[in-house]
């Protein structure tokens, strides 16, 4: 009984046979970003940026520079008579560093703090719902794990469905939150360090990577810039 | 004269008429259910008489499924086409020639503004016309006015003017004497909300519809849901962003204000009521003039207004303490930018420097607390202060014992900036926001 022996077929027939469906590499396009303005973490992603249609999380101590690289990003997005929305925690946005980074206050839409993580969940819904916004920012004063999955999982379907950038910038208090933390879900996870931000998780990088990244609001403290600081090695 | 008739086959309250209003000011509603619209000064305005028809027989068919419409030259010609065809447009002068067709049987709908006073003499009537071999209602016109009178009274001159075209009838202006309220009661009492919601729908599209024709916004709607045991009743208030005439803003509003009912005690009976106002041409507060994405606004606002979430935009205000120098506003925020003035006495050049004005570049955190969080003095070890004097102090007037803080900039170990204040009247170090 003779066996099936399949036909080798030439890599050029095969490409022939696919036809269209195969593309030129020059006319890839990678998936839709939006810059964020620090230059090294813009050129390591994929998306150039925070990923549009995806679930990102910056993670930080308080005050590292999450929400700054947001705010970055916001006015960017801003500058090119877009809308942006941002949801408070315990923590407000303030307008006068707002105004200090030539951020429109007229184009950013702010939600205050909502009562529970079912309302936060229905508001974010809303915001992306709505089509109007390109990035809505969710500050967090807990790590996204304590919603349930399946909300999560809803958000993502949505944020892709509507091209909406979601970003959660989250108080990271311990390395066990990053092994909780549902990685799968999440396109982009960075966690903001002293002069550095780890990039934990980005779709077709290799992680962890380290991009440098300065304390943020340096320029009016010498103290800062300066690195000879005993408390700052 | 060019009239419009609406037969909507099923028995509707007259207010359906204010529905049509936007066709022409004259418009006459005649039990059980016809309405009569006088296009002939309007009919051009509107893009012709075809396409008032069009319109008109579209809204006639949310009102009735079974809507005819047609247009004559009178009235009563314009009832005998809408009650044999779904939709006919009669030619200019042509009506009398066009109707003469028409079987004697057709003589029972040969009304108009003006109904037969009674049909059991109309029938008496067609029964003799058959009777001395008359077939159409063009037979009758050989009929003589004399002899109709004669042999009929009012009723025959009544019949030979219609069937001459002389009779006058007029259509007036419509006055709108109707609240805008629709009740209905369920045989079955409904404790499901999907359901109750589904009996509500078309009430809520009729009264839009008749906003519509009166060229009004809705400024508020209430929801009236009467219980089916104990008396019981309870209300709702539904309002968008600003008055309008979005039905389906409003029935998304209904929908998400029904999610959040309970209907252990069933409904038997609702009311709706629209508290109405004039149309207003100004823009609403949230968007730019022309924005395609006005609708997408008024839903957004209106949706999360309803469940009283508190947003807007961040609005700058002259207040020295930080946390009240902000707010958030419904309105475009205006920014407060103190300038120097400058003025010109004479060759003299007079500056008056603007108080504060070096403030809108000062160093301020991107996350301010909502409540300055107290550092006990484990939690002051971990940071390290950047000066040994503060770099802003606030304080009111010598005369107001409010408070007066020393602001420092504060670095972690772990490389987080931080704003502190120091409270001058207790001496206690509080965190306030982040460079975050």
């Amino acid at each position: 009984m003779a066996l099936f022996c399949p036909k080798k077929i030439q890599l050029e027939e095969l490409k022939q046979q696919m036809g269209t469906l195969l593309k030129e590499p020059n006319a890839l396009t990678p998936p839709e970003g939006l810059a964020t303005g620090h230059a090294p973490l813009d050129q390591f992603l994929l998306w150039k940026g925070l990923p549009k249609g995806e679930l990102s999380c910056l993670m930080g101590r308080p005050g590292t520079g999450a929400t700054t690289l947001w705010i970055q990003t916001a006015q960017k997005t801003i500058e090119q008579k877009k809308w942006v929305a941002w949801i408070n925690s315990a923590s407000q946005l303030m307008p006068a560093n707002l105004l200090v980074q030539k951020v429109d206050l007229n184009r950013i839409l702010v939600v205050q703090k909502p009562q529970t993580h079912q309302q936060l969940y229905w508001i974010t819904q809303e915001l992306i719902s709505s089509n109007l916004f390109e990035t809505i920012g969710c500050h967090l004063n807990e790590t996204p794990q304590k919603f349930p999955h399946h909300y999560l999982k809803k958000l993502k379907n949505l944020a892709r469905l509507h091209k909406v950038a979601l970003v959660f910038i989250c108080n990271y208090t311990g390395s066990s939150q990053l092994s909780n933390l549902r990685s799968s879900l999440f396109s982009l996870i960075l966690h903001f360090q002293k002069n550095e931000i780890q990039v934990r998780r980005a779709l077709h990088r290799p992680t962890p990577t380290p991009i440098q990244w300065r304390l943020q609001n340096a320029d009016f403290m010498y103290q800062l810039t300066d690195g000879q600081t005993p408390f700052m090695r | 004269m060019r009239i419009l008739c609406i037969n909507l086959q099923t028995d509707k309250h007259p207010s359906c008429a204010e529905a049509f209003l936007c066709l022409s000011p004259r418009v006459h509603y005649r039990a059980p259910h016809f309405i009569f619209v006088d296009i002939a000064s309007t009919s051009l305005l509107l893009g012709g008489e075809r396409q008032v028809l069009e319109h008109a027989f579209e809204l006639a068919l949310k009102i009735s499924p079974f809507a005819q419409v047609a247009i004559a030259d009178s009235a009563p010609a314009a009832q005998i086409f809408a009650t044999y065809h779904q939709k006919y447009l009669s030619h200019a002068g042509a009506s009398t020639n066009e109707i003469a067709s028409f079987t004697l049987s057709s003589l029972l709908h040969f009304e108009g503004l003006l109904p037969w006073p009674s049909e059991r003499e109309v029938e008496a009537m067609l029964s003799l016309f058959q009777l001395i071999g008359l077939r159409t209602l063009g037979d009758l016109k050989n009929l003589k006015l004399e002899s109709l009178r004669e042999r009929f009274g009012e009723l025959g001159t009544t019949l030979w003017k219609r069937v001459h075209s002389v009779e006058k009838q007029t259509v007036s202006p419509l006055l709108s004497q109707e609240p805008l309220v629709a009740y209905s009661y369920f045989d079955d009492p409904v404790d499901l909300v999907p359901i109750l919601f589904h009996k509500l729908k078309p009430s809520v599209e009729f009264l839009f519809l008749r906003l519509e024709g009166l060229s009004r916004f809705a400024e508020r709607l209430t929801l009236r849901l009467f219980c089916e045991y104990s008396g019981q009743r309870q209300e709702f208030h539904i309002e968008a962003a600003g008055p309008s005439r979005n039905t389906e803003l409003f029935l998304t509003l209904i929908e998400r204000r029904l999610e959040s009912v309970s209907l252990e005690n069933p409904i038997r009976e609702f009311e709706i009521e629209i508290f109405d106002c004039p149309e207003k041409v100004t823009q609403l507060d949230f968007f730019e003039p022309r924005d395609r994405n006005e609708d997408q606004w008024q839903k957004l606002v209106s949706i999360l207004g309803q469940h009283e979430v508190n947003m807007g935009f961040l609005q700058t205000e002259a207040h020295y303490m930080p946390e009240d120098s902000f707010s958030l506003v419904k309105k475009f925020p205006h920014l407060h930018q103190p300038q120097d003035q400058i003025s010109i006495i004479d060759e003299a050049l007079q500056v008056k420097r603007a108080y504060g004005k070096a403030l809108n570049a000062a160093p301020r955190p991107s996350l301010l607390l909502e409540k300055p969080e107290p550092l006990a003095n484990g939690k002051m070890k971990d940071y390290k202060f950047l000066t040994s004097i503060p770099t802003e102090r606030i304080e009111a007037a010598w005369w107001d014992e409010a408070e007066e803080r020393d602001y420092y900039l504060a670095a972690s170990y772990c490389g987080a900036l931080v704003w502190i204040f120091q409270d001058r009247m207790s001496g206690s170090y509080y965190l306030h926001g982040y460079y975050d």
